[in-house]
């Protein structure tokens, strides 16, 4: 069997170019590795080939014969199944409820042959199963098996598996890896998506490197980690914006903090601190624990350990605008006020003619675009939504400001614009606390450079004195 | 201006509904219509009426609005009601003089306001469906209100009825022979009380955030804790006034019956309110007008068209059902 | 007999909150159980009435709770609106429409009187409610049907990405559970009070919804919230008939147990995840 992917692009509706033509190769019994940072378009590519997206141009080729997927069920019917990242087993249920999901709704029962069927299954890759018991009681791991049982059940030659690994222990992971080398043996084609290098060189035949939506390259394991490092983040150029002053009191202590989610541990002993005059930037792919990071930071989650120490006032810019930083249905004004609002109280009055000054003087200071201050802040474009939100934070001349992923989805000029900000909110004396994704960004801002990987501060350096190739292999785990 | 639209929509589609019902039970439609919305506009007196019907009912529809615009769901007017008037009954019997006026005010809304903090604690500090706690709590105040107005303040000339307010202290009818008292403009202005409240005060800015993202709210410093108590605490008061009014200005009685008669069904009447006016004060005080029109009406259509009065309520009740499609119809294609 | 009395006042309770779980197993709520109940009672008796049968009335009972449960399903699942003002919207209907039609059918104010051959044996359907909630109980712990149903209720996303279609499924579930609240409307009419009023329901639909809560979603624990809630409603004929209390503070009871076991319960009770959440195709 041979799978070609050729000249593959894919353009989203809202504009962004996530893959330029593409071309891989898979075939029979073999592991392919497929390597790149957030947003490469790994995992797009993948999602193409097990139906779930359609590319905007190019093709699939199955044994030399055109192939077009509609539904993730078409892809299954030749035989491609994808476990993806965010595991989609219902928790509430039974493995094997799991699994008779697949059957229908039918009024039939839940009995030995489908039992026997999946048993027999588990046993060739080498593990057991607890059938009985809830997903949501069973470790991530064994719930990752339970979905490659699920995806043979099916009759899947080809399994893909999207960052298998960020939610494992470590001798989980070499379960897994044994379990890739089983599916291989079968004769069955695996693709093994990750930024963790040290993970995949162990296993894949084969390794291709994805940056920013074209292939970089295709390479042997034997080539080493720091050749793929060079391939995965390139050269980049650190280029520093105008900093003046330089850090002092520290306004944001973090140690050893522990965040556990349902008996997972999502930080593990984390230290950090933010200096006044200082954008330290923690940098990670995402789902290393940043998040609960910020969570922990921002109150919405208690810390199983460890201490948080901030002094004086923060100021916080979330990555999700919709859902926490704004109310979309009021309009810009309510929301240009949002976190402040008592700053406007008159003896328990609202002072909204004070209010929609400051929120004109917002509009002014920050270019935002908007028919007015009565407009509902669903109106606003994305861009403008989240400089309303910078603006708003920004006001508060806080001591803190916490900006997670600050220029996600945003277009080129207000990215430059908001970087802007940053480095102004921290030459006025504030400390900046920047969680991203986006390893450019953060060279540009940082004073300090930190990485997360697997819940823990692997790095910690002036951002001087950091070089890429250095922040890259802490980011894949070497 | 779109809600408006939707609510006259779906008021035309009840309209033809009901006529079909109507006629299919053997009564005219032409004639219910005609008496239900044109007959009261032919004399003062039947005018007056509606607009006293409608008093209690903008009341008990602040009550559920101002649910809504925290996010809530809170039908508990009717009972909050029925305490508001157990409260008037109360200071009757304790004050036999002008007195009794202020104080049914202050026991009316108290117990009312207790009332209702018994389902906003469960719900702020146990998480319990306010659903659930609100009709547990209207049932049980129906039947500790009418226990006390037929045991401890029964009249006893008058074994139906509770002891009668104090003369000096009762609502008159602003205009002879009609129903109409003050407490229409008591209500008129609570409504516009409610809407100042909630568009130029900071807790109306912080229940209204709450109510439309509780996370970001909570994230800015607005605890859900605080919201839900509030919102229960100025439904209670509302619904509290209404109870009160529904004795200390209602001639020619001026108490309240043993079965709750006065009382009955204002809770529901204000859902009915609330949802037409979409859950704002100034649309539930037009909305709780037009029922109010409507009820009179519906009395006129007992007579001449010879159609029971339940007949309304049956027409408001496909009001609602259809807005709750059409609302949602729209919203889908947001 | 004070045990037979709590089995049979038991019954329409767990009826209804048998039908809310199925449906909220599927994701769907629907607090217009009361509604449903209301309109169950007064179609039982008219159709019984003029159909001389009651059992012609409970069979249309139930017929008309499953069209509504298909409207409020089509509202829940298709228009993606707010299910809970769907349900206001259901109990507000029902009152209204069956005080008017008692009125307008019977030209009686208030209560009617089930003609004889219009009733049905209170035993037989209580044994039909134990039996539907054993059932019930069955389908959705040992079938497919009830494993596709829970998953639906759970993580959508994750039924819908192995091929169920959420939408039938929640569609269908929040009917059926809707007829079985109008069949408890029925029993109330045709067989256990043998009147239909307007507010013959009196707040059970609620109660239900309490069950739900109190049965952890599963079936055969609302058989137990429902013979509790009907021991305080047999108990408080009980207490009236041996002066031991006041009429009404008997009839206050069965309110404020419900109210402290909602208050103590939620705690530990985990309803379904995606619970109320209209379903996206992404």
């Amino acid at each position: 069997m041979m799978i070609v992917l050729r000249e593959i692009h894919k353009v989203f509706p809202d504009g962004t170019y996530a893959l330029r033509g593409v071309t891989l190769e898979l075939k029979a019994g073999e592991v392919l590795g497929l390597l790149g940072e957030n947003g490469a378009g790994k995992t797009t590519l993948m999602k193409i080939l097990s139906g779930i997206y359609e590319p905007t141009r190019g093709a699939i080729e199955i044994d030399g014969r055109p192939v077009r997927f509609r539904s993730a069920r078409d892809a299954m019917r030749e035989g491609i199944a994808m476990v993806h990242q965010h595991l989609s087993l219902v928790e509430e249920l039974t493995p094997l409820e799991n699994i008779a999901l697949l059957e229908g709704p039918s009024l039939g029962g839940l009995g030995k042959l489908l039992r026997g069927k999946v048993e027999a299954i588990a046993r060739s890759l080498g593990f057991e199963v607890e059938w009985d018991r809830p997903v949501g009681e069973l470790p991530l791991g064994v719930r990752q098996r339970i979905e490659i049982v699920k995806a043979l059940y099916l009759g899947a030659r080809v399994l893909i598996l999207d960052e298998p690994t960020s939610l494992l222990s470590p001798p989980e992971v070499k379960s897994l890896l044994d379990i890739v080398k089983r599916l291989k043996a079968e004769g069955r084609a695996v693709v093994f998506i990750t930024h963790k290098i040290p993970e995949v060189l162990p296993v894949a035949d084969r390794i291709a490197v994805l940056r920013r939506g074209e292939k970089v390259g295709e390479y042997p394991p034997s080539v080493g980690p720091d050749v793929l490092v060079e391939a995965m983040v390139g050269k980049l150029k650190s280029w520093t914006l105008g900093r003046e002053g330089e850090p002092s009191d520290v306004v944001l202590s973090v140690e050893d903090l522990w965040v556990y989610d349902r008996g997972r541990p999502l930080l593990q002993g984390v230290n950090l601190s933010v200096r006044r005059r200082e954008v330290h930037a923690l940098v990670g792919v995402e789902g290393n624990g940043q998040e609960a990071l910020v969570d922990a930071l921002v109150g919405l989650r208690r810390p199983a350990r460890g201490s948080i120490r901030a002094g004086g006032l923060v100021a916080y810019i979330p990555d999700d605008r919709h859902g926490r930083a704004l109310v979309l249905d009021l309009p810009l004004v309510h929301n240009a006020v949002l976190g402040i609002h008592r700053r406007f109280s008159r003896a328990g009055l609202f002072d909204w003619a004070g209010a929609r000054r400051f929120a004109a003087k917002l509009i002014e200071e920050f270019s935002i675009v908007a028919p007015g201050p009565d407009a509902p802040a669903r109106s606003l474009s994305g861009g403008n939504q989240q400089k309303l939100v910078v603006g708003r934070e920004l006001s508060k001349r806080a001591d803190l400001l916490i900006a997670h992923q600050p220029t996600r989805g945003l277009d080129v000029a207000t990215t430059e614009y908001v970087h802007k900000l940053l480095v102004d909110v921290r030459n006025a004396g504030a400390g900046v606390l920047l969680v991203s994704s986006d390893l450019d960004e953060a060279l540009k801002l940082a004073d300090t450079v930190s990485v997360i990987y697997r819940g823990r501060v692997v790095l910690n350096k002036p951002a001087q004195e950091a070089t890429v190739e250095e922040i890259g292999r802490a980011m894949a785990g070497l | 201006m779109r809600g408006f639209l939707d609510s006259l929509l779906s008021l035309a589609v009840a309209i033809a509904v009901g006529a079909v019902v109507a006629y299919i039970s053997g009564y005219n439609p032409l004639l219910v219509y005609y008496s239900m919305f044109v007959v009261p506009f032919t004399d003062v007196v039947y005018v007056t009426s509606a607009l006293a019907t409608a008093t209690p009912i903008i009341l008990t529809g602040l009550t559920f609005a101002l649910g809504l615009k925290a996010g809530l769901f809170n039908i508990g007017a009717e009972g909050q009601t029925y305490m508001g008037a157990l409260g008037a009954v109360i200071a009757s019997y304790l004050a036999a003089s002008a007195l009794a006026l202020p104080l049914s005010f202050v026991i009316g809304i108290s117990l009312a306001v207790a009332w209702a903090m018994v389902p906003a604690l469960l719900k702020a500090y146990r998480g319990v469906n306010e659903v659930v706690s609100t009709i547990m709590m209207n049932w049980i105040a129906y039947w500790l209100v009418i226990m006390e107005a037929s045991t401890t303040f029964s009249n006893p000339m008058q074994p139906s009825e509770t002891i009668k307010m104090p003369p000096s202290a009762r609502l008159t009818p602003l205009v002879p022979g009609t129903s109409l008292t003050a407490g229409f403009f008591v209500a008129v202005v609570a409504a516009l009380l409610v809407y100042w409240l909630l568009e130029r005060s900071v807790i109306g800015y912080e229940l209204t955030a709450a109510g439309l993202n509780p996370v970001a709210a909570r994230i800015a410093g607005i605890p859900q804790s605080r919201v839900v108590i509030y919102s229960f605490l100025l439904g209670g008061v509302t619904s509290g006034v209404a109870g009160v009014l529904q004795v200390a200005a209602m001639p020619p009685s001026y108490s309240l019956a043993t079965n709750l008669a006065n009382v009955y069904g204002l809770g529901l009447d204000g859902i009915t309110a609330a949802m037409l006016g979409r859950g704002n004060p100034l649309g539930t005080l037009l909305a709780a007008l037009f029922l109010g029109l409507m009820e009179e009406g519906a009395r006129h259509m007992q007579a001449l068209a010879m159609t029971p009065f339940e007949f309304v309520k049956m027409l408001q009740g496909i009001m609602i059902l259809v807005i709750a499609v059409r609302m949602l119809e729209l919203w889908r294609r947001r | 007999m004070l045990l037979t009395q709590t089995i049979h006042a038991a019954v329409p309770i767990l009826l209804a909150a048998v039908g809310e779980i199925l449906a909220e197993r599927s994701g769907v709520v629907n607090i217009g159980l009361e509604g449903l109940m209301l309109i169950g009672a007064f179609v039982g008796v008219l159709v019984g009435d003029v159909a001389g049968s009651g059992l012609i009335g409970v069979a249309a009972a139930w017929a008309v709770g499953l069209l509504l449960g298909l409207l409020h399903g089509a509202i829940a699942v298709y228009i993606r609106g707010d299910q809970l003002v769907a349900g206001v919207a259901m109990n507000l209907f029902g009152a209204g429409l069956v005080a008017y039609g008692i009125q307008a059918v019977w030209h009686v104010a208030g209560y009617r009187q089930t003609p004889s051959w219009a009733l049905v044996d209170v035993n037989a359907m209580t044994v039909l409610a134990f039996a539907v909630a054993g059932a019930m109980w069955y389908i959705l712990s040992r079938t497919r049907l009830g494993v596709a149903i829970r998953a639906s209720g759970e993580d959508p996303e994750a039924a819908y990405s192995v091929g169920i279609d959420v939408f039938k499924i929640r569609l269908f579930s929040t009917a059926v559970g809707a007829s079985l609240a109008s069949l408890g409307g029925a029993y109330l009419s045709l067989a256990y009070l043998s009147v239909v009023t307007k507010d013959i329901s009196a707040g059970r639909g609620f109660i239900a919804l309490a069950d739900v809560v109190f049965a952890n979603w599963n079936p055969l624990l609302a058989i137990a919230g429902a013979l509790i809630f009907g021991f305080f409603d047999a108990l408080s004929y009980w207490l009236q008939i041996f002066g031991v209390a006041r009429y009404e503070v008997t009839r206050m009871l069965p309110y404020i147990a419900t109210l402290l076991v909602v208050a103590g319960v939620i705690g530990r009770a985990k309803p379904p995840r995606a619970l109320g959440k209209p379903f996206r195709k992404e």
